[in-house]
């Protein structure tokens, strides 16, 4: 395989799974100009490497892979403790759960998004201020008039009927946990 | 996944959790298969919701205007992901497109309170201003600092500190105290003479000229220059990098400590006391001031509470019958107002002393417990942690066979104020010990009638 048709296969699979890798790096990563960097460095890694690429394997799990790698970097330099084991471990298991929830995605999404529409105004405008302004909630709190603990709680308590509403919706002869 | 999990992965969506919490976190998640999808899907969910809001899919109410034009990081992100993308593309020739970085919002904390506070111009200063990195000066009065990452500092003018960043402060003169949860470990303040890293506290600190600052641990550790100081103790640290020990002496926080702690406002006769270590309540004997404690700061309520009282009125008893409850799963803080006069007073002795006094606290009182009986329920989980509330009488009701009297002589009277955050008393100290604890909502939810 010739270097342009290596880089067409490399941009193909690439597009496809950057928003599984970036979702990846955003659960452990939570600061977005901090994921950005990591994502960054995700994309030139696998541009680097892309030789190594075993094509007989998912691209999506090699991708993750090298996320996952570059997450426990981003800890070591990050965190102002020593990284342990349980850190590793935990960012390889969830990679793996990552991998293995892609199927059920579009889906999960779809569902999601019957249930934030059954969602009540005022609290559905307390999830577009964490979610599409990304404010935190004590600046949430502030714009409301309510203290910063009750906006915590509020958005405890959406998640949770949005995850029991998704799982009713995926697996509805099931009770949801 | 059991609701404490459920909750703490709520927290750390939010960005609420401390270092030692993720660690927890991911510990647990790294335990099963089980637990590591469960945190999975968790953030997926979370990333799923953030772009069907991003995707104008989910978005259909109206935001007010301030709200609209506020930061969007996510999209900035998406942008950011974009330059992932473009930079591989760029790699094999093709073309790079770029689009505007929208600005940061640089405010990490407000100006939660101004009390009597001015500039050094003579301008008031206006609470409910965001700050980020400046210098604030004030001639002064009070402010109360809310950072977004949940700490808490209050300062007394003059004063002069640097905010630098969320988690620094550079403190050049003044006196305050700072409240620092879990969420904000590692806040560190430094002045000319110290560096005061917080480990999960309440302290206080004094920088005066003269080349030292003083702190006062109330609660949790400080490290002061690399050395533990724990709670109940005190160091004053030089410019030339020595620390000594100095005397555990809270008085001169006791204008800035009450704002700390949520109290807006005491005038009157009552005295908000600055916690110590080896609280006792007899400890506070005093004939001319109802004294105020904070008890603890967050308190879930695990079952339905019963309460004495949680309307808007005035009280001259407290009633035996079935009182209000305060619904399960509210958040609370508690406070303990007390009349303990010097020695044992005669019950019925004529000449008893009097004592009135108002307090306004920040955020709503959802109840108040005066009852003896209910007191005593409620040591073990509203309490002081270290208090000690020996087995006097303590509450305000008055003995049965006197009740028509002491209602007529107006023995003790409370006034919870339509505001539902101001609270008058007019106490005899006729009893040993009056005590009220009081219960102010952390996360505003409502009281509910039985």
């Amino acid at each position: 395989m010739d270097d342009t048709e290596s880089f067409k296969i490399l941009t193909v699979e690439w597009t496809r799974a950057q928003p599984a890798v970036a979702r990846f790096v955003r659960s452990f990563v939570r600061n977005r100009a901090d994921a950005e960097d990591v994502l960054q460095e995700v994309a030139l890694a696998i541009v680097d490497r892309f030789e190594s690429y075993d094509a007989s394997r998912p691209f999506i799990a090699w991708a993750l892979g090298v996320a996952r790698n570059l997450v426990k970097a981003h800890f070591r330099k990050q965190l102002r403790r020593p990284i342990t084991a349980d850190d590793e471990s935990a960012v390889d298991r969830v990679a793996d759960a990552f991998e293995a929830l892609q199927p059920e995605v579009e889906e999960m999404k779809e569902a999601l998004a019957e249930c934030i529409r059954r969602v009540p105004d005022e609290e559905r405008r307390m999830l577009a201020m964490q979610y599409e302004e990304d404010l935190k909630p004590a600046v949430i709190a502030r714009k409301i008039g309510k203290t910063a603990n009750h906006v915590a709680v509020m958005l405890h308590r959406l998640r949770l009927g949005l995850r029991q509403c998704v799982e009713r919706k995926m697996n509805p002869h099931q009770n949801p946990s | 996944m059991n609701v404490e999990i459920e909750k703490q992965i709520s927290a750390y969506l939010s960005g609420l959790c401390s270092e030692e919490e993720v660690r927890i976190l991911l510990a647990w998640s790294a335990e099963t298969e089980e637990n590591a999808t469960a945190f999975a899907r968790a953030c997926l969910r979370d990333e799923l919701t953030g772009e069907l809001f991003e995707e104008g899919r989910v978005a259909e109410v109206r935001l007010p205007e301030a709200v609209s034009n506020s930061t969007n990081q996510r999209h900035f992100f998406q942008w950011g992901a974009a330059i992932a993308a473009a930079l591989i593309l760029s790699l094999i020739g093709l073309a790079i497109w770029t689009q505007p970085q929208p600005e940061n919002d640089s405010s990490f904390a407000v100006i939660a309170q101004s009390v009597g506070a001015r500039l050094p111009d003579g301008t008031v200063v206006a609470s409910n201003r965001e700050v980020g990195v400046e210098t604030i000066e004030i001639a002064g009065g009070l402010i109360r600092l809310d950072f977004d990452h949940g700490a808490s500092m209050t300062v007394e003018g003059p004063a002069r500190f640097e905010l630098r960043d969320a988690m620094h402060v550079y403190f050049e003169e003044g006196v305050a105290t700072f409240h620092v949860p879990e969420s904000a470990k590692g806040f560190t303040v430094d002045t000319a003479d110290a560096e005061v890293i917080d480990l999960g506290t309440a302290f206080g600190l004094t920088k005066r000229g003269g080349g030292k600052t003083d702190v006062c641990v109330f609660e949790g550790e400080v490290e002061v220059e690399g050395e533990l100081i724990r709670a109940g103790e005190a160091v004053s640290a030089r410019k030339d990098g020595g620390v000594e020990e100095s005397f555990f002496e809270t008085e001169i926080y006791e204008k800035v400590w009450p704002v700390t702690s949520g109290v807006l406002q005491t005038t009157g006769m009552m005295r908000f006391v600055s916690p110590g270590p080896g609280f006792f309540p007899g400890r506070f004997e005093d004939n001319q001031h109802i004294t105020v404690f904070l008890e603890r700061r967050q308190v879930s309520i695990e079952n339905a509470l019963e309460v004495d009282l949680a309307d808007p009125g005035e009280y001259r008893r407290i009633r035996r019958e079935k009182g209000p409850r305060i619904p399960a799963g509210s958040e609370v803080a508690s406070y303990l107002l007390q009349l303990d006069p010097v020695g044992l007073l005669d019950k019925w002795d004529g000449d008893k002393p009097r004592v009135e006094g108002q307090i306004t606290f920040d955020q709503p009182i959802v109840g108040l417990i005066a009852s003896g009986r209910k007191l005593l329920a409620t040591d073990i989980f509203l309490g002081h942690p270290d208090g000690n509330y020996g087995d006097l009488p303590r509450g305000l009701e008055p003995p049965k066979e006197n009740l028509q009297q002491a209602e007529a002589e107006g023995k003790d009277v409370l006034i919870l104020a339509a505001d539902q955050r101001t609270l008058i008393l007019n106490f005899a100290a006729g009893s040993a010990l009056d005590q009220i604890r009081v219960l102010v909502a952390s996360d505003a939810l409502p009281t509910s009638r039985n």
